[in-house]
Formats: C-alpha cells, sequence, structure tokens
C-alpha cells in the first residue's frame, strides 16, 4: 500500500496502468496522494498530449500517505 | 438371443454411445479478443453507477452447511431496509456488488446472482431442501453412466455438472449471466492443481486461455468450485494461448506485475496468471479442483481488489476517482471446529478425525489469515486517512495560516465482517456453536439443520457489532432488529448430533 502525487504545472487526469484514477489536484489546486499498490507501474496524463515524457514507469516504494512518493511530468509547449 | 449376441448389442451400445457422446470442448476458443464483451466486471456494470456503498459478499465452502449459511446472509440483506441520504428506500442487498464464492457457497451466490430474490424459493427447493447428495450417487451407479465414465472426456464430475445443471441452473451460461447486466458482478472460485493457485471464472481468466467464456454453463464453474478432490474428479479445460490470440494484450498493469523485483505476493500473482500463456505449449490443459484448497472464503480475488490496482475491479481506483464512500466486505465462513472430545480421553483421535484434520485444519488457519489480512489492511487505511487529519489540526493549532501540502484523503469507511459460528461466544450458545461446527459437511442436510443455519446468518448478522458500525455509517437512523433462534429449530436440528 503506497501513495503517490503527480505533479504537473496543470490539473489533469491522472491514467495509472491504463485506467483513470481521477485528477492531479484537488479544485484547491492542491495535490491529491493517490492510492497505490507497491510496486512497478505505468502513469500518464489525459488531456492535451503537452507533457514529458508520454508514459512513466516507476517502481513506487511502499511509503505513508503524509509523505507521498511523486511523480513528475513536465510540460512540453 | 443368445447371452453372447446379447452381450455384443450391449458393447455395441456402449460404443455407439461413447462415440455420440463424444462432446465438444466445454471452454470454446476465443475468436476475437474484445475488452468491452464477455463476462467482465465493466460489462455487468456498464455505468458504474451507485458504486457510492460498495458491498462485497464472500461466501466459504462446506457443501450445503455453507450454501445455507450464506443464503441466511441473502435473507437477512434482502430483508434490511434502509433510508439512503437521497431517493427512496432500498435494501442492503441491492447494494451488493460482488459475490465471491468457493465450493458450497458458490450454489448460493450463481444462483442469487442468476434469478435474484425472485429464485430465493426455488433454491430452496431445488438445493438447500434437496438430497442433492443421494441423487448425485444414484447417477454416478447409473448403468447408462457406465459407458460414459469410461470415456477419457467424461468423468464424475460431468455427472454433477448435468445435476446441478438440471435442477439448480436450469441450463445456464455465462453469457445468461451477462444479459442481465446488473448486480451483483460474480467470481466463483477453483484451483489450478499445477500452479495451486486460485482460478476465477470470469472472462478477464479466460482471456488468458484464449477462451471465450460466453458457453460454459455456470453449472460447470459451480461444478469446479465444489469439485472437492478424490469425490470428485477434477474439471479439465482446453488452453488455447499456444496459437495467435486475435486482438489480445494483456492488460498493463500484469505486464508491470511480471517485473521481478516487485513485492513478492505481486510477482506471484502475475506469474500464476501468465503461466497460462507462457508456458502454453506444456500446459493445453488446465485441470481445477475445488476452490478452498486455494482459499476456502473466497476472500483472495476481493482482497487483490481491495489492496490495489492489480484487479479488473480496483477499489483503489474507485476510491481515487471518488466513487466509494462506503466498503463493506461480509464473510459467510461456515468452517466447522475440532472434536471437543478428543482431549477427554487419553487414546488418540481415530484415522477419520486425524483424516479430517489433514484435509481442513490448515483451509482453517488460511481462512484466518486471509479475514486478518483484510481487517489489517482496512485499519490502515483508516488510520492513514486520520493521521492527515490530525496532522492538519496540529499545524492549524500552531498557526492559523497553515495549510497541508496535499488534499484532504478521501472520507472512505472501511468495515470487514465475519459470521462464523464461533463468534456464538457466550456461554449459553455454547452448545449451539458445538452444534453448528459439528454439522456434516454434504449435500444433503436434515431440513431442521438448514433453517437453523439460516436463522444462525442472520441472528450472527444483527448481533455484530462491525456491522451495525458500518451501518450507522451508511444510514445513521439504522438500528439492528431483533433476531432470534427458534429453540424448536435447535432441538430438531442438534438432537441428533
Amino acid at each position: 500500500m503506497s501513495y503517490v502525487v503527480v505533479k504537473f504545472p496543470e490539473r489533469r487526469e491522472v491514467f495509472i496502468d491504463n485506467r483513470s484514477e481521477g485528477d492531479n489536484v484537488d479544485a484547491d489546486s492542491r495535490l491529491r496522494p493517490l492510492l497505490v499498490n507497491a510496486g512497478w507501474h505505468t502513469f500518464r496524463l489525459g488531456g492535451l498530449p503537452n507533457f514529458a515524457p508520454a508514459a512513466l514507469t516507476v517502481d513506487v516504494p511502499e511509503v505513508p500517505m503524509l509523505a507521498p512518493f511523486a511523480v513528475v511530468f513536465t510540460k512540453t509547449v | 438371443m443368445t447371452i453372447v449376441s446379447a452381450a455384443r448389442s450391449i458393447a455395441l451400445l456402449g460404443v455407439l454411445w461413447t462415440l455420440v457422446g463424444c462432446a465438444a470442448p466445454i471452454n470454446p476458443p476465443l475468436t476475437t479478443y474484445n475488452a468491452a464483451i464477455g463476462y467482465r466486471y465493466q460489462n455487468v456494470r456498464p455505468d458504474e453507477a451507485e458504486e457510492s456503498v460498495f458491498v462485497i459478499l464472500a461466501f466459504s465452502g462446506g457443501g450445503t452447511r455453507a450454501a445455507a449459511f450464506s443464503y441466511g446472509l441473502l435473507e437477512s440483506l434482502a430483508g434490511l431496509e434502509y433510508q439512503p441520504p437521497a431517493g427512496p428506500k432500498r435494501t442492503l442487498l441491492e447494494d451488493v456488488d460482488v459475490i465471491s464464492s468457493v465450493s458450497g457457497g458458490s450454489f448460493t451466490a450463481a444462483h442469487y446472482a442468476l434469478f435474484g430474490t425472485a429464485g430465493f424459493k426455488r433454491f430452496e427447493e431445488n438445493f438447500l431442501y434437496r438430497n442433492i447428495q443421494g441423487e448425485l450417487i444414484a447417477r454416478a451407479l447409473a448403468p447408462w453412466n457406465w459407458a460414459r465414465l469410461a470415456r477419457p472426456d467424461f468423468s464424475r464430475i460431468d455427472i454433477a455438472v448435468g445435476l446441478y445443471d438440471d435442477v439448480v441452473f436450469e441450463g445456464a451460461t455465462f453469457a445468461t449471466l451477462l444479459q442481465q447486466r446488473k448486480r451483483p458482478y460474480l467470481l466463483l472460485n477453483a484451483t489450478d492443481m499445477t500452479e495451486g493457485a486460485r482460478f476465477e471464472f470470469t472472462q478477464d481468466q479466460f482471456d488468458l486461455l484464449c477462451s471465450d467464456i460466453s458457453d460454459v454453463k455456470v453449472a460447470r464453474a459451480v461444478a469446479a468450485s465444489s469439485a472437492f478432490p478424490v469425490l470428485l474428479s477434477p474439471l479439465t479445460l482446453r488452453n488455447y494461448s499456444d496459437k495467435e490470440c486475435k486482438g489480445y494484450e494483456p492488460p498493463l498493469w500484469l505486464k508491470n506485475a511480471l517485473e521481478p523485483t516487485n513485492p513478492p505476493r505481486r510477482v506471484q500473482l502475475a506469474r500464476n496468471l501468465w503461466s497460462y500463456r507462457e508456458n502454453a505449449k506444456d500446459r493445453p490443459f488446465i485441470h481445477l479442483l475445488d476452490g478452498g484448497l486455494a482459499d476456502n472464503i473466497g476472500l483472495r480475488g476481493p482482497y487483490i481488489a481491495l489492496s490495489g490496482q492489480d484487479s479488473a475491479w480496483s477499489i483503489y481506483t474507485k476510491i481515487n476517482s471518488g466513487k466509494v464512500r462506503h466498503v463493506l466486505v461480509i464473510i459467510a465462513n461456515a468452517k466447522t471446529g475440532r472434536d471437543p472430545a478428543w482431549d477427554k480421553t487419553e487414546s488418540a483421535p481415530g484415522i477419520v478425525s486425524v483424516l479430517g484434520l489433514v484435509t481442513t485444519g490448515p483451509m482453517g488457519n488460511y481462512s484466518f489469515e486471509t479475514v486478518q489480512l483484510v481487517a489489517d489492511h482496512f485499519q490502515r487505511l483508516t488510520n492513514d486517512f486520520q493521521s492527515w487529519k490530525a496532522c492538519n489540526e496540529i499545524g492549524r493549532d500552531q498557526c492559523p495560516l497553515f495549510r497541508m501540502p496535499t488534499a484532504p484523503p478521501p472520507e472512505v469507511d472501511f468495515h470487514a465482517v465475519e459470521l462464523a459460528f464461533d463468534k456464538l461466544v457466550n456461554d449459553r450458545d455454547r452448545d449451539l456453536r458445538l452444534c453448528l461446527e459439528g454439522m456434516a459437511t454434504s449435500f444433503h442436510l436434515p431440513p431442521a439443520q438448514v433453517t437453523l443455519l439460516r436463522q444462525v446468518a442472520r441472528h450472527l448478522l444483527m448481533a455484530s457489532e462491525e456491522f451495525a458500525k458500518a451501518m450507522r455509517g451508511i444510514a445513521p437512523a439504522w438500528t439492528p432488529a431483533p433476531a432470534p433462534i427458534d429453540p424448536a429449530i435447535v432441538s430438531a436440528a442438534c438432537a441428533r448430533q
């Protein structure tokens, strides 16, 4: 059991292993800690394809909710 | 006609019967893979509406004892009306999203998934109060089955399938189940003999065999789920994945989970599933036995969905998406107990007792651990969510402008309720508990015992403090209804023991 925050300058839908898991931030633009089981997962964003990399496959370590693991996408345009 | 010619005629008849009766594969190949069709969670619940209260039921093995006990739970939920925050009153049974079952519990689960509450009476007549055991034996001994039993593609389990299909499941297939497009999603669990792993009858699992579950009879899945070793032969499926499986792509979670540096339990799950494709040439046939050998309470499949993204109906995904607010797992565990007389005498228990313990003891211990696994997981989730709140409060106490860097976690209420005979802990219930724990594992129980099991399920549900907590979260005004056990039924059911 682990928690992940997905960092991107805009609010975006997050896909984990090709399934939608809601948005990366809440209505107040705060990062949402997403529940994820520890291990390898593939993250990507919805919306405009103006981010890099196109997908990130990372080994999510087991971390507590108060110190979530960060997955970072950068804006390309 | 001489004896010789009569014998020749019978032999010829036998050969003809054998040839005519050569069966097509019970699980046909998948012509084209398509995630939008087949018996999958998302196709049973296309809109995923009304998932706010997500209820999972797990039914254990234990023959008619388990079937009646889990049926008592269904009856109780059908009678449990509550007022949701919006909309008309509803029953908790209407909220049941998934039923996962093994062995005896699979009869109840599958019948309800097929026929709903309208089929309750039929289930009582056609299964619970019927001597299924006797009919199985009668069919196995019938002369017309002798030649069939000599065929390599026909065995004792096919006799069971025929009986269950005729009298309980009325010819239904997984296509019949899918056509209803409504809850509950049914997980009938068997055990893969080679892997020793759980095998569920869903299209997601059949994809790995490149096979179509649609035409598979529900009776066959239930028979596999309840194919107790030796008494019934294993059920054999064809694995077609040595050939090209048109359009099939394994789910991404499965590809990722095969990476060896994953947590060991995740790797093990992925390897078991992938073995059907990776070793397809060496495994053209898959032999299935009683689901109780891998998990005798049907809770391992739900646990995977409850604890990660590695399931077609991941609860993590539903929580992250804000769809789920209450998760309630109710386990109907009809496990038996040890004979209290063993330790009263110097002489060691006999061979029947020893064999009984060897076959059921490890399963019971594993079931206990599985229930604890789910309960501990729920506690950890609750603790994590509460720690965010506590941190937020401490921060604000020190500095009114303090703001947590992350969003508040979703408010989700988790409860795991186990109904088992050993929950009858009061001294006055001791005799009743011993009576229940001493009931036979058979497909025929005396009618009073069946009625007693139904009443006990309701009694235990209404007495459960954990269930009351869950209900108060769902409907704050809810209070448990009285659920007495009729002393006359207890006397009738337990007198003969």
